[in-house]
């Protein structure tokens, strides 16, 4: 057990070194978009060379990617060309909102997918299952962000109600915070939900199946009993991974929600950080996200070896 | 009834089997329609989204929806020459402080958005432009889909667990936030034709190449999957006993195997594309040139005048909507159809 994840750890290394690199290289495909970023039209070479010698454009890759590197490590993610507030500070409260949102969608996606699915592997090929799957699809198909635009549309149109422009953190405000946070994490969740849900009765159907099931209800045990204690059980564990998978795409999804909503995370930061072209901040947030997916996939698997014993590596 | 049917089948299909590439196509898509009608519909969308896309001037009832010329022009008064002040033409230049939304009626079926822009028309030319991104990008990443899953599958070993970790990394980047980062910092001049806006602009073919080799990642692993599962098969033993080589091996034996594979891969993938640009252009980076209407763009300006117009934003998204949808059905059945080891895989975007 303790060999499977350090392997896993050991493994999950290379790969952020390469996503570092992947980043670090977004910003020397072309050093001279940054310069003319920062400059404008019509630059003299004295500027164009300070802002060279800022970002580092100047010096060999190898030397400037270890500094970078080395920095990133220590604490010093840089500095934002605009605010000239550190990165790393500015993202810190930032960081919180987006993970607030994140987690509160898994949290609706489980809610609404699993007992969903339940549900419909329960009653397979009958109509409730038909029209749960039907929608599970839908679900799938129809952009989050159009959902918004459209809950939004009606609810101004006909409600006169706007998002919240005022942000209010949870420990200053914790019902005016979940009053702002359900909405977007909810419509956020739907196509986590989806897939969830279409996960678990896959899951469902193929444990509702087994020996062990059959013998539950050899026993006389109730439909209840059968499901939740001896079914749900062992359908649960697989749905894990499928929250790992689609935690990319969740990441994507905050960025569009936050902005819709106006929420101050990291999407919206990444977003701000764009239009005034500041590219450390660019760099700073793509690598926390990055880094974030790779560690959610870690834990997400490390979690799966620990509560399913039977996907332990045998050897 | 069923027994004709019945009778009628199995002496039909193999018939149909032996003539040529188009009856055979003729006859899986008959198959299509009678075990997936799902997937048909999808199809048949999409075929639709490929006419409309091919002859956009046929089917809108505006011509060139760009910026200028559009917008339903029409003569407030007319006392002399065309397009001289005796005879003024009302474009949206004069009409962008105000608001020219039409709602939508027996001639402008989807009502206009808010500078005078006929929303059907520019959905006709939005299909075009879906097809692009979608197809552009498709061709990418399945190239690199290919060539990366098939040797990777193919030689295994160190290659293969290098290659892996580079494809771990590339799929650990969220597209978007790829999306919305990299454009700013490469090129220099981004101007995609006139801008009005002072935004950051990506140039399409950029936009597209980008699509494409971050959703490549993620199709290499499903092809990598496949190559591996025929990888042990006799014929290949039978191959390498005979003296092949890698190459012709891989091409001339793995390839026709892993087919289907790929089929299925490109098609679900290319809504997830066409999706990607989708949210993209929504959130104002993606396509942000007028002269190229993407449905993305237009919920873009849907969404801003939201809350006096709530109906603008139906049907720009009602189309990425039916067109991922469709995309998605269809490489469902296609999987089903051709390549039952693959069920239960997932395409690139969620």
């Amino acid at each position: 057990m303790p060999q499977f994840v350090l392997r896993r750890l050991v493994l999950s290394l290379p790969t952020l070194v390469i996503v570092s690199f992947l980043i670090f290289g977004m910003v020397r495909i072309n050093p001279d978009s940054i310069v003319a970023a920062r400059l404008g039209e019509g630059y003299t070479e004295d500027q164009a060379a300070r802002i060279r010698d800022q970002y580092g454009l100047d010096e060999p890759v190898v030397t400037e990617y270890a500094r970078w590197v080395g920095n990133i490590l220590r604490g010093d993610w840089g500095e934002s060309a605009y605010t000239f507030e550190p990165v790393l500070k500015e993202m810190g409260p930032k960081i919180a909102v987006t993970l607030e949102l994140a987690l509160f969608a898994i949290v609706f996606a489980v809610i609404i997918g699993l007992p969903v699915g339940v549900f419909s592997a329960m009653r397979q090929d009958q109509w409730p299952d038909y029209v749960l799957r039907t929608n599970a699809i839908l679900g799938l198909s129809v952009p989050g962000f159009y959902v918004a635009t459209v809950v939004l549309a009606i609810l101004a149109n006909q409600f006169s109600w706007i998002p919240d422009i005022r942000y209010h953190s949870f420990l200053d405000d914790p019902l005016g915070n979940l009053k702002q946070m359900w909405l977007p994490a909810l419509i956020l969740s739907l196509g986590t939900a989806a897939s969830v849900m279409r996960y678990s009765r896959t899951m469902m159907l193929e444990v509702l199946r087994q020996d062990y099931i059959r013998t539950a209800w050899a026993k006389g045990l109730s439909e209840r009993v059968v499901i939740f204690r001896h079914a749900l059980k062992n359908a649960m564990l697989p749905v894990v991974t499928i929250l790992g998978l689609t935690m990319a795409a969740l990441v994507g999804g905050t960025v569009i929600f936050e902005t819709l909503f106006g929420l101050p995370g990291l999407g919206r930061h990444l977003t701000g950080a764009v239009q005034r072209k500041d590219f450390v901040v660019i760099q700073g947030v793509t690598l926390f996200f990055a880094v974030a997916v790779v560690v959610i996939n870690l834990i997400v698997d490390i979690s799966y070896t620990v509560l399913d014993p039977r996907s332990r590596p045998q050897r | 009834m069923s027994q004709t049917e019945a009778t009628v089948v199995p002496f039909g299909a193999p018939k149909a089997l032996t003539s040529g590439p188009l009856s055979r196509a003729v006859s899986f898509i008959a198959l299509l329609a009678r075990r997936k009608p799902m997937g048909f519909a999808g199809l048949l969308f999409i075929v639709l989204m490929v006419l409309v896309a091919a002859f956009p001037r046929v089917i809108a009832t505006h011509d060139n929806p760009g910026a200028t010329s559009v917008a339903p022009r029409f003569q407030s008064y007319c006392l002399g020459p065309r397009d001289t002040f005796l005879c003024p033409t009302v474009v949206e230049r004069s009409a962008l402080t105000g608001d020219r939304t039409v709602p939508g009626s027996l001639k402008q079926p989807f009502g206009t958005d808010s500078v005078g822009h006929d929303n059907y028309s520019r959905i006709v030319f939005g299909a075009r432009w879906a097809l692009y991104v979608g197809v552009g990008a498709v061709l990418i990443s399945t190239t690199i889909a290919l060539v990366v899953g098939l040797t990777s599958g193919y030689f295994l070993g160190k290659y293969d667990a290098a290659v892996q970790r580079v494809v771990d990394a590339v799929m650990a980047l969220p597209t978007l936030v790829v999306l919305l980062a990299l454009p700013a910092m490469i090129g220099k001049a981004d101007l995609d034709g006139p801008l009005p806006f002072d935004e950051p602009s990506v140039t399409f073919f950029k936009l597209v190449v980008i699509l494409g080799i971050l959703g490549g990642a993620g199709g290499s692993r499903v092809i990598r999957a496949s190559v591996i599962s025929v990888r042990s098969a006799q014929y290949l033993d039978a191959a390498r006993t005979i003296g092949a080589t890698d190459g012709r091996i891989m091409l001339r034996h793995v390839l026709p195997n892993i087919f289907g594979a790929l089929m299925v891969q490109a098609t679900i993938s290319l809504g997830g594309l066409i999706l990607a640009e989708a949210a993209l252009s929504f959130l104002g980076f993606g396509v942000v040139d007028p002269n190229k209407p993407t449905w993305g763009q237009m919920l873009n300006r849907a969404q801003q005048v939201a809350s006096v117009h709530p109906w603008q934003a139906i049907w720009p998204g009602l189309f990425i909507a039916l067109a991922v949808f469709s995309f998605n059905m269809l490489g469902d059945a296609l999987r089903d159809l051709l390549d039952p080891r693959l069920r239960g895989a997932r395409g690139g975007f969620g």
